[in-house]
């Protein structure tokens, strides 16, 4: 053999090993909460005007997210992301429960879940309440939410607030975060897993 | 030589006045405009539409204003994403550069529909009027998209 090859082999070697570890898929494609943490327990009124126990969830894959419905552009992004997640997950949808909760209770009535969720799917899940329900709900999955007075806004106020989706697994523990923006394909892979 | 030279010159300067014509003013064209299905509602009506204004001329331009028969107010907003906070603020004009264009898409620019007069139905088409500094005005018709 020519001495350049024999010289060649360790850093083949080398290239090879790095390669194995890069190939070696990430479990989850979202953030992990490491260690993960048991999932706040709420009850609040969803869009029918029904309680909603997040417990009585369990089971389930959970999707959380917190907006609101005159948010027209990152609040409907990620429900248009959840519906592509819906489809692709096939049957096994009917284990995942997707949950909106509201940072703007004033103008997200009820009723006006009751019309806005609709327009994404009608398995998708809105909730809202008082204040005093609320806020306890929003501290226990450290959501930012700040209510923006604007005279230049016949809105007359925005919220802004956290877009991150908080996943909780069927054993009602909050396993992963996924960022705004984050693609169908690698929410469905996360809940997949968290489905086996 | 130098009635050569003089010549040379005058011909250079000639060709370099003929290359250097007043730049043209903005030239704007708007790519495929869209919406979201959206709710009626005096306040809880709201919807975005997004498209991209391309500016092929040599002078910037700004849409100051956009008005529409589906909505009470329009406005002009901006999405700003900080370690995954969203926030949302109304923005007096936006500029389409020189030989540039500007992206109304989510998380960037939107024309905010408040108060909807009717629902924003997948298919429905939706005529907007915008109102460019330079440009004028140009209605446009965005149509509704599924999510």
């Amino acid at each position: 053999m020519a001495r350049w090859t024999r010289r060649l082999y360790p850093w083949l070697l080398a290239v090879l090993f790095l390669a194995a570890c890069g190939s070696r898929p990430p479990a989850f494609k979202g953030t992990v909460l490491n260690p993960p943490k048991t999932a706040t327990d709420f009850t609040l009124t969803d869009q029918t005007g029904q309680p909603f126990t997040l417990n009585a969830q369990q089971g389930s894959v959970v999707l959380l997210y917190f907006g609101y419905t005159a948010c027209p552009d990152v609040c409907p992004t990620t429900l248009g992301t959840w519906k592509q997640v819906a489809e692709q997950l096939g049957a096994d949808a009917a284990r995942v429960r997707f949950v909106f909760v509201t940072v703007d209770p004033e103008r997200d009535t009820v009723e006006q879940l009751g019309r806005y969720l609709p327009l994404f799917s009608p398995d998708f899940v809105g909730l809202t309440g008082t204040p005093e329900a609320l806020e306890p709900v929003y501290q226990a999955y450290a959501v930012y939410h700040q209510k923006v007075l604007r005279a230049d806004s016949a809105l007359g106020y925005l919220v802004d607030h956290t877009a991150t989706t908080y996943v909780i697994d069927p054993t009602g523990t909050w396993r992963l975060l996924e960022s705004y923006g984050t693609p169908a394909e690698d929410i469905v892979h996360d809940v997949q897993l968290l489905l086996k | 030589m130098k009635l050569q030279h003089g010549i040379l010159l005058m011909v250079m300067l000639f060709l370099a006045a003929c290359s250097t014509p007043t730049p043209t003013g903005p030239s704007i064209t708007v790519q495929e405009p869209w919406s979201r299905p959206a709710v009626s509602g005096e306040m809880s009506g709201v919807g975005g539409i997004f498209m991209t204004l391309f500016n092929a001329g040599e002078t910037a331009d700004r849409l100051i204003a956009a008005r529409s028969d589906v909505a009470a107010t329009v406005e002009l907003h901006e999405t700003i994403m900080e370690n995954d906070v969203m926030k949302m603020r109304p923005v007096p004009a936006i500029e389409i550069p020189a030989g540039g264009q500007v992206e109304l898409k989510p998380g960037r620019y939107h024309i905010m529909l408040i108060g909807l007069k009717q629902e924003l139905q997948p298919g429905d088409k939706i005529k907007v009027t915008l109102t460019f500094e330079q440009s004028g005005e140009m209605t446009i018709e965005a149509e509704v998209r599924a999510p």
